[in-house]
């Protein structure tokens, strides 16, 4: 699957739910601590992003359960969720070595000059 | 609470109501609790109405489709309001007295107050063109709101002969609206259309007697330009386009041709009832017919083809 386009709260649903399944709010806390507080997913986007992953066979529905009067829905991630975040990740670890080389060069020059 | 949360989730389509409204009401009652509040934020509450919007949008356009529309209204509404402000608000080239008179009362240095709105539009495009896109939608709700304003205080004035023109301010506030059905995040492609209107702009301006006729309001451009058989015309060959497209399997594409359409429909409707308010109307049902027709057999056959799930619509 294509994934040069996957955008950030994407990336931290399908990281967040690597771990093991998870609810809703387990998945905004998480993708908090995961992004150290930036990303701060709001309920509507959190929702409509697991209901494209879910369309998309990323992340499946993993149970129901009633706490306190309030219903859980559980999230877990597919085989293919997990490929893609890996590809994912991947892509992410060659832009930032590529990054790193050019500051290197950068910090050689500056340097030399 | 919980009813305020549940009467935000009447924006979503019923059925996903259904089947995810106890559980987005709990979500959200835990992220009350955990951040000790005893009622919803009002931004809340305006985000899920947003999201409940975007997500009965979606069910019709694609993510791609929507940021191509986006994209399109953008450039070129930016471009129509440099050029509105140039030529039918500034017109700096017209002799002063061509600018007064008793039905009058002008802006500043300015024919009228329609720069206000071009100045939103312009800024919003500098911020699409450096990828601000929170600040383009920023501006874009405030110029979606601003032409009805400025509408009211024209007609309150009573100045409403030197515009901005009804016709104008709906034009203008069908762009905002369309900007804000997705995110104009291509900025090549946002310069390409900016380009590409301001070069059938300038030709359409050369062609109604820009500079040489002197003071032109923008009543005069929607007279000239925006006739009911040039208007007629575009809309009927985007549709054509659109179906085209279709058939051609360029479903995304089709999509983007009729969304783009859409503030043009609305330029059709007051071309239209400037003629003849009844004949206008049952163009308009003749037209809303085809248009209806040629949307379904579209989208019929984008989905029979469809294999590929639609992609991101919600990170916005």
């Amino acid at each position: 699957m294509k994934n040069v386009d996957m955008r950030e709260p994407t990336f931290m649903v399908l990281a967040a739910l690597a771990n093991g399944r998870k609810h809703g709010y387990a998945l905004i806390g998480e993708a908090g601590e995961l992004s150290n507080g930036r990303v701060k997913l709001k309920v509507g986007t959190l929702y409509a992003a697991l209901d494209r992953l879910q369309s998309q066979g990323l992340v499946a529905s993993a149970g129901e359960e009633v706490i306190d009067g309030r219903l859980r829905r559980y999230y877990e991630l597919t085989d293919s969720g997990a490929m893609l975040l890996e590809d994912e990740v991947s892509r992410l670890e060659g832009n930032i070595r590529q990054a790193k080389a050019r500051l290197r060069l950068r910090a050689a020059a500056g340097r030399v000059s | 609470m919980e009813q305020r949360y549940r009467r935000a989730l009447l924006w979503y389509p019923r059925k996903w109501q259904r089947e995810n409204a106890d559980v987005v009401v709990s979500t959200l009652l835990d992220m009350a609790d955990g951040a000790g509040r005893s009622a919803p934020r009002r931004s809340e509450l305006l985000h899920l109405a947003m999201s409940g919007v975007a997500f009965r949008v979606g069910v019709f356009l694609s993510s791609a489709a929507r940021d191509g529309i986006s994209t399109i209204a953008l450039g070129s509404g930016a471009m129509f309001a440099v050029a509105f402000f140039v030529v039918h608000t500034w017109s700096p080239w017209s002799p002063p007295d061509l600018r007064s008179g008793p039905n009058f009362q002008g802006f500043g240095p300015f024919v009228n107050a329609g720069l206000i709105i071009y100045a939103l539009w312009v800024g919003a495009f500098l911020f699409g063109l450096v990828g601000m896109q929170r600040a383009v939608r920023g501006v874009m709700i405030v110029a979606v709101v601003a032409p009805t304003v400025l509408g009211l205080l024209n007609r309150l004035q009573s100045d409403i002969r030197f515009g901005p023109t009804s016709t104008t301010l709906a034009f203008f506030t069908l762009l905002a609206l369309l900007v804000l059905v997705g995110t104009p995040r291509d900025v090549q492609r946002l310069s390409l259309v900016a380009l590409a209107t301001t070069v059938a702009l300038l030709a359409v301006e050369v062609r109604i007697g820009v500079p040489a006729s002197a003071f032109l309001d923008d009543r005069y451009f929607w007279h000239e330009a925006g006739s009911l058989f040039n208007v007629t015309s575009l809309v009927v060959i985007g549709l054509f386009v659109a179906i085209a497209l279709g058939i051609a399997r360029r479903g995304t594409w089709a999509q983007i041709v009729l969304g783009s359409l859409i503030p043009w429909a609305g330029v059709w409707c007051a071309a239209a009832i400037r003629v003849s308010y009844w004949d206008a109307f049952g163009f308009l049902c003749l037209l809303l017919a085809t248009a209806a027709v040629s949307v379904a057999g579209v989208l019929a056959i984008r989905r029979s083809r469809e294999t590929v799930p639609r992609d991101d619509w919600a990170d916005q």
